[in-house]
């Protein structure tokens, strides 16, 4: 007898099992990918700084390619590296909130000015205004390879010893800071 | 470095790998169908890799290293992965089992009818119906 209930809802249970996992996929986005990058650490090269000092829109000079960065000389807090470029319309989406979190002076900023014509970034910094505390230079897009970056913008998140610990592609929501930065770095603590 | 500076047995490897790895903007193509600015990026990637004389092996783990396991059109198996590649054998193990036990029970349920009707033919039937309803009657 309870065999052939079983018989008789097996069917049903078999339905409602697939169900669920049908359900959760209607909220799956399936073209954000894990990074493969989450736990390593951030790739240690030196790249150039753009120097940009308030509302200039000058041409690109010699200067910008004479300061260099090295990566792991970052290494002492935590910071944040957001991938963004001047021809890049999601970057225009976030960028009020990374200028309001540069003024809250919570973590250190850091720009990588992607694929992009200097003077193009500076003419957008100048018109949008500059949240960084430093802006470095990938215009081959090596680096960005190095970071397995595949649709700007894409922020990282490094801890105090340079380890990537969170990664968001797309623009950044405006609780940033508070949901996805903070609950990384308590964790890789 | 661009593809067309290969000689012609770097070019056919350089194919084979550029046809294994997934573009990551248009995520339905192959890198070597795409045209998206990352993508000529990887391949220029690939192109140097090969010169440099890597195995496609080193060059699809340098990409994965990089891009995740996304990347490769064939992932390896592993134990994340193992359910994807064995839930479709293991489906039809249980199908196949199903299917005998049904065919089984199937057959054994003929077989009892057929059996039963022939030792035992029911040939009297009009007679003991008759003595039935003689009974009543009385």
């Amino acid at each position: 007898m309870i065999k052939k209930r079983l018989r008789l809802y097996l069917p049903i249970l078999v339905l409602l099992f697939l169900g669920v996992f049908l359900l959760r996929g209607l909220w799956l986005d399936p073209k954000k990918l894990p990074s493969a990058l989450i736990g390593k650490p951030a790739p240690a090269v030196v790249l150039p700084v753009l120097s940009f000092t308030g509302s200039e829109v000058a041409a690109v000079q010699l200067a910008d390619i004479q300061t260099l960065q090295n990566i792991d000389a970052l290494k002492g807090q935590p910071w944040v590296l957001n991938v963004f470029a001047s021809w890049c319309q999601a970057c225009l989406v976030e960028h009020p909130h990374f200028i309001a979190l540069a003024k809250q002076r919570k973590i250190k900023l850091v720009g990588l000015a992607y694929k992009d014509d200097l003077a193009n970034t500076r003419r957008w910094l100048a018109q949008y205004g500059n949240p960084y505390d430093l802006i470095l230079i990938d215009q081959q897009g090596q680096y960005g390879i190095e970071l397995g970056v595949y649709g700007v913008p894409e922020t990282f998140l490094m801890s105090a010893n340079n380890t990537i610990i969170h990664k968001q592609v797309g623009p950044i929501p405006a609780d940033y800071f508070d949901s996805m930065a903070l609950p990384a770095i308590e964790a890789s603590r | 470095m661009n593809v067309n500076d290969l000689n012609q047995t770097e070019k056919e490897q350089y194919k084979e790998v550029a046809s294994e790895l997934r573009c990551l903007v248009c995520q339905n193509q192959s890198l070597a169908d795409s045209h998206a600015s990352l993508a000529v990026d990887l391949k220029e990637k690939i192109a140097e890799q090969i010169r440099a004389g890597k195995t496609s092996e080193e060059i699809k783990s340098y990409m994965q290293d990089r891009y995740g396991e996304f990347v490769i059109y064939k992932p390896a198996f592993s134990m994340e992965n193992a359910v994807l590649w064995l839930g479709p054998f293991v489906v039809l193990i249980i199908a196949v089992v199903l299917a005998r036990r049904l065919i089984k029970s199937g057959q054994n349920q003929s077989e009892t009818r057929k059996s039963s009707a022939d030792t035992q033919p029911d040939l009297d039937w009009p007679e003991r119906l008759y003595a039935e309803e003689k009974k009543k009657r009385q």
